[in-house]
């Protein structure tokens, strides 16, 4: 059968961010060979997907595939992760300036993946999205299937988790 | 600006998201409240850093080899799955892909139905096609006989088994005949039972491997005919006719289905 034109579009347009999904992958199975398993799934996933796609914006749609297949993929196959008790809002430290942004910058390769691995797969994904790939509210909404609201929320969260993450690794 | 709104909004500002007044409010209040600057002055410092030492990882070479095949030829699942959506752009994604995902756990059922070798959705379109063909091409039968004694002999040597043939004349369904037909890639013999102006093709075959055990008929329709499926005796069999289907079946518990 020869490959269909649609076909040769998503190809075309996913092939591209083969290393971003596949890091996304990585952040939220946290493991080289689940993260190989759910690529490989959304690529197929997105051959399947090709009417959903419109062109516009490939690698948030890809996103949103992986995303979506690392879920389904979990309930079956892929252990779930141990559930990480919900912080609601904390109270910020960090009162002087200077002292939390210079501990930050000092944090190695090794404290803050150790770090970014403990946070909750919610908070990890956003970080990954955000901090990694730079995607907007907007586009993070989209492939989480939040509300911009909750996007926004949920991302400042996050950071003040990672921040204590590293933080802890540093004393 | 409080410094509790301050810190509300200190992620949409600092991510480029917050609206020009409130960032206008927000970043006099950063030049004015040490706290919430220093909170601010974080968030670069974890941005940073996130940018210079979290890892990055890039699919191995294994990967992007098996991905760059699976992209070059489409799966067939894909191309059937195209054909029974209407194209259509949706506000988001999130439905299509629901929607997506949905269509793709039945194409994969389908896709595992074929894979087991089961009673293949297929078969019943080659049902159909065999029924329809009989009718169209004046090829009813190639034994026209309402004598089963002269039809049950006929298939000898045809085929590797013994239809079984019954006188059903009695209770308004006359043998027409009998012929040689092909499903799923095997001779197979199929009786022609008539009643009032419906023609029934009734197809036999000693059940093969794969084959639902099947006691009590399975029903369908297709392309307005009604199809029934079932087994008896180890033999296979379908029905189909445009018959009322009180009729057919009246037939296929004649024929054997419990």
């Amino acid at each position: 059968m020869k490959p269909e034109p649609k076909n040769d579009l998503i190809a075309e347009a996913v092939l591209p961010h083969l290393d971003a999904a596949y890091n996304f992958a990585r952040y939220l199975t946290r493991n080289d060979h689940d993260a190989a398993d759910v690529v490989q799934e959304a690529y197929l996933r997105a051959m399947r997907y090709a009417d959903s796609f419109t062109g516009q914006n490939p690698r948030a749609w890809l996103f949103a595939i992986v995303r979506n297949t690392f879920f389904s993929m979990r309930k079956g196959n892929i252990p779930a992760e141990t559930a990480v008790p919900f912080e609601e809002e904390l109270h910020r430290e960090g009162a002087e300036p200077g002292p939390e942004a210079a501990m930050l910058r000092s944090a190695d390769a090794r404290v803050v993946k150790d770090a970014l691995e403990e946070l909750s797969v919610e908070y990890r994904e956003v970080i990954v999205l955000r901090e990694f790939e730079d995607l907007s509210y907007k586009e993070i909404a989209r492939v989480t299937g939040a509300p911009v609201g909750t996007v926004m929320s949920r991302l400042a969260r996050a950071r003040d988790q990672l921040t204590r993450a590293i933080k802890r690794r540093m004393v | 600006m409080t410094c509790d709104e301050a810190t509300q909004l200190l992620d949409a500002w600092y991510d480029g998201e917050l609206d020009a007044p409130r960032s206008a409010s927000l970043e006099k209040h950063l030049e004015e409240c040490t706290a919430c600057a220093a909170l601010s002055e974080a968030r670069s410092a974890l941005s940073e850093v996130l940018v210079k030492n979290a890892t990055r990882y890039n699919a191995p070479a294994a990967l992007q080899k098996k991905i760059e095949a699976l992209m070059s030829r489409p799966p067939e699942v894909a191309s059937r799955a195209r054909l029974s959506r209407p194209p259509r752009v949706m506000p988001w994604r999130g439905l299509a892909i629901a929607a997506s995902f949905l269509l793709f756990v039945m194409v994969g059922w389908n896709a595992w139905l074929l894979q087991s070798g089961a009673p293949v959705p297929n078969l019943e379109n080659e049902i159909v096609s065999d029924h329809v063909r009989s009718l169209m091409a004046n090829h009813l039968s190639d034994v026209a006989s309402e004598d089963r004694h002269t039809v049950k002999p006929w298939f000898m040597g045809k085929i590797d088994y013994s239809p079984p043939v019954n006188d059903l004349a009695s209770d308004g369904f006359k043998l027409v005949g009998g012929r040689l037909d092909y499903v799923g890639g095997k001779p197979v013999s199929a009786l022609v039972y008539q009643h009032g102006a419906h023609v029934i093709n009734v197809f036999v075959w000693p059940t093969r491997e794969g084959d639902d055990a099947l006691p009590q008929p399975r029903w369908s329709n297709e392309s307005g005919y009604h199809l029934a499926h079932w087994t008896n005796a180890g033999m296979t069999y379908w029905a189909i006719s445009d018959v009322d289907p009180l009729e057919l079946t009246r037939l296929v518990n004649l024929l054997g289905a419990k």
